[in-house]
């Protein structure tokens, strides 16, 4: 009995532990962008512009170094996945006489799953580890409190600007996987398999519905917000101690792995149900 | 508005000229509570140098005058409002009149010397960026690092990273200074240039109050302090020069 209710008490404090750390996260990002936009200090209205031009030299940095200088990583896994999916499918579809179906398969795979969770995966190893780091040691080496000193506030000018060249960043990547894949992948996949250009595209053309937009700013937009979220609020908790940063990142970059996944696949659930329930199956 | 020869715009209205800690109360989750219920009214306009055994929290009270610490309880009254209940925004007017100098760190390890000294002016407009370029490179001159100042505070020798900490707040004339322990780590020529520096300032009223710590013995005569004796939770002001 007794092992059963320390079972249930640990069930419980993980749970508290979750919608705490959810809560903390999400009053983070609202007062970064609200300090950022509407935090104007009494009698330095004037200021507020310079403050958003010093804030947005920080966002393009940021988009630099997480969308920029991720694309030649971005381009050989698009090519890979892209490659790989259209030759196989178009090979199978071949096979059992299904060949128009080939857009409609290709849709699927890579703009609506592939796309998303490849680059957040990209994008959470290489910028969200480092950003939760430089966060880290920026606190240890105590930058976030001169910032403050000097009248800078840390959500303004350290948070906003990776939530914000984050979001941007992943969505720029996530498009430029998708076309990278769909459209670099026919021709490495060509050199193997003959496949008409002019089918190609008319079969991808068919394929595409509208709910694909939103469905991709929906995907891309929420993990690029959970990964540069995640990253500032694991950063940020780091104390004084240098022992804590590996600790922040490794954790940043395993929540932000669990969110992204379980955000992509509750969406995606959602996405087919709603089109089963369209088509009379539900 | 414009302080004396010198490029700031500031506000002159928040300049600060009264210091209450009112029933402050401060203690850390490890070793426990430094002050209790203090209550305390800062003499102002002069130079004070923080002392006493070491560890009684000279360095705290320090970080609770320059609101760099935040009290456990009780607030903080400035010109008589309470800081303590103003929210970032709010307080930023006075937080540009108060200076704190680290006694290590702080400098932005992704940004020059350079644009660490300027970041708060250029973020929050007090100078025309061309002007404080300038006058940053006259101060470079004048402590003879002007040939670094593109470099990376990792790059440059600790002195000269504990010269910058102290610099920028400085710079920036507030009429409140608060330095933790600044001439350790300092070249004594350098010490002596910065301290007649803030001597400058100071008779052009542009910096007004002085509150530090040293660990260097000499310092508290060579800056004509007065002396707060910090023990075991209780200060006591000894030895207060005359105003001006």
């Amino acid at each position: 009995m007794d092992a059963i209710l320390r079972k249930a008490d640990d069930i419980g404090l993980k749970t508290f532990d979750f919608f705490r750390n959810l809560r903390s996260l999400v009053l983070m990002v609202y007062v970064s962008f609200r300090s950022t936009f509407f935090g104007i200090a009494k009698g330095h209205s004037h200021v507020k512009k310079h403050e958003l031009r010093q804030v947005f030299s920080v966002v393009s940095s940021q988009i630099y170094f997480t969308g920029w200088q991720a694309l030649p990583m971005i381009t050989v896994l698009a090519l890979a996945a892209g490659g790989i999916a259209i030759l196989q499918s178009s090979a199978q579809l071949s096979f059992f006489g299904n060949a128009q179906m080939l857009g409609n398969i290709l849709v699927v795979v890579i703009v609506r799953e592939l796309g998303p969770i490849i680059t957040a995966l990209i994008v959470i190893a290489r910028s969200g580890a480092a950003v939760a780091s430089e966060i880290g040691n920026m606190r240890v080496n105590r930058e976030i409190e001169a910032l403050e000193v000097m009248g800078i506030n840390p959500l303004s000018y350290i948070v906003f600007p990776r939530i914000a060249g984050g979001v941007i960043s992943v969505l720029c990547l996530a498009f430029y996987f998708n076309a990278i894949s769909l459209v670099g992948g026919f021709f490495v996949s060509s050199a193997i398999h003959d496949l008409p250009f002019s089918f190609y595209f008319e079969s991808l053309a068919t394929a595409f519905e509208v709910e694909d937009v939103f469905l991709f700013f929906i995907k891309n937009g929420f993990s690029g917000l959970m990964i540069f979220a995640l990253a500032c609020q694991q950063g940020l908790s780091v104390q004084l101690s240098s022992h804590e940063v590996p600790q922040a990142t490794t954790k940043a970059v395993v929540n932000a792995i669990i969110g992204v996944t379980s955000f992509n696949m509750v969406v995606s659930i959602l996405f087919y149900v709603k089109q089963l329930i369209r088509l009379g199956i539900l | 508005m414009s302080a004396n020869n010198s490029t700031l715009i500031k506000l002159g209205a928040y300049r600060i000229h009264s210091y209450q800690l009112r029933d402050v109360t401060f203690q850390y989750a490890e070793s426990g509570t430094v002050f209790k219920d203090l209550t305390m009214t800062l003499p102002m306009n002069t130079i004070v140098h923080i002392t006493g055994p070491r560890g009684h929290g000279q360095s705290t009270l320090l970080k609770v005058l320059a609101m760099v610490a935040e009290p456990s309880r009780g607030g903080v009254l400035i010109n008589g409002q309470n800081a303590s209940e103003m929210s970032f925004e709010e307080f930023l007017p006075w937080r540009l009149e108060i200076g704190y100098t680290f006694e290590m760190g702080g400098l932005l390890a992704n940004r020059t010397l350079l644009d660490n000294l300027m970041l708060p002016h250029l973020y929050h407009n007090l100078s025309e960026p061309d002007a404080i370029r300038e006058e940053i490179r006259n101060v470079a001159k004048r402590f003879r690092f002007e040939g670094v100042l593109d470099r990376r505070p990792a790059t440059v020798s600790g002195g000269l990273r504990k010269l910058i900490t102290i610099l920028r707040p400085v710079l920036l004339r507030p009429s409140f200074l608060v330095m933790d322990d600044p001439f350790s780590g300092l070249d004594s020529e350098t010490s002596r240039e910065l301290k007649k520096m803030i001597f400058e300032y100071r008779e052009r009223s542009e910096i007004e109050t002085i509150y530090f710590t040293s660990r260097d013995e000499m310092w508290p005569s060579r800056m004509e302090s007065g002396q707060l004796w910090v023990e075991n939770g209780l200060v006591e002001f000894r030895e207060l020069k005359a105003v001006g």
